[in-house]
């Protein structure tokens, strides 16, 4: 099983990308779909979000979560995509995608590939406020 | 200059913009040759090295 890392501006068809993660002996598919949000907890509200990233590395960094998943649990398929560049609230961001024989490790699998993204693949967000100001946003 | 930890100490002396970048070394990741390293990691044969702040992707 080798699995399918993008990383692109472009967005992503989520059910197009459920259609890929099945394979024949694929039992349950888990996904998680991060959205840009229209605002952060009481904060402004956010007109844009831009993500940048480290070309080369980015993807190495995916390959890396990717193989540490595979190994973790028995995955049929597995998908990772994050996008770059200016999006506006409402757009998808990220897709995981994780498919095995049982739910237990699509769904475990799939929750640990989205929380080591987040801490271990090199992508920053900028916050852009209705109000003219910007933020980088810092790690939760 | 053998590690990481030699690389930024070098590194702040040189101007007193490079010392303020570098004055709170728990905001700074690194990575060598596109893979997260610690400040202890052998430089000696690098080819790329990259400093940046922690990620937020996701």
């Amino acid at each position: 099983m080798r699995p399918r890392i993008l990383v692109q501006t472009e967005d992503f068809d989520i059910n197009a990308e459920m259609q890929r993660l099945t394979a024949e002996n694929t039992g349950g598919i888990a996904t998680f779909t991060g959205i840009v949000r229209a605002q952060n907890g009481a904060g402004p509200a956010i007109i844009a979000l831009t993500l940048e990233h480290y070309p080369g590395m980015t993807e190495a960094a995916l390959a890396k979560i990717a193989e540490e998943a595979k190994n973790g649990w028995p995955l049929t398929a597995c998908t990772i995509i994050h996008r770059t560049g200016r999006l506006i609230p409402g757009d998808n961001i990220v897709f995981v995608g994780t498919a095995s024989a049982h739910r237990q490790a699509a769904l475990a699998s799939c929750a640990f590939l989205i929380d080591y993204l987040k801490t271990h693949a090199p992508f920053w967000k900028k916050e852009d406020f209705a109000n003219g100001t910007s933020h980088w946003v810092e790690p939760a | 200059m053998e590690t990481i930890a030699d690389l930024i100490t070098w590194l702040k002396t040189r101007s007193a913009g490079h010392a303020a970048a570098f004055a709170n070394p728990t905001l700074i990741r690194c990575a060598v040759d596109q893979e997260f390293a610690a400040p202890e990691k052998n430089i000696t044969t690098a080819t790329e090295i990259a400093f940046f702040p922690p990620v937020t992707g996701g």
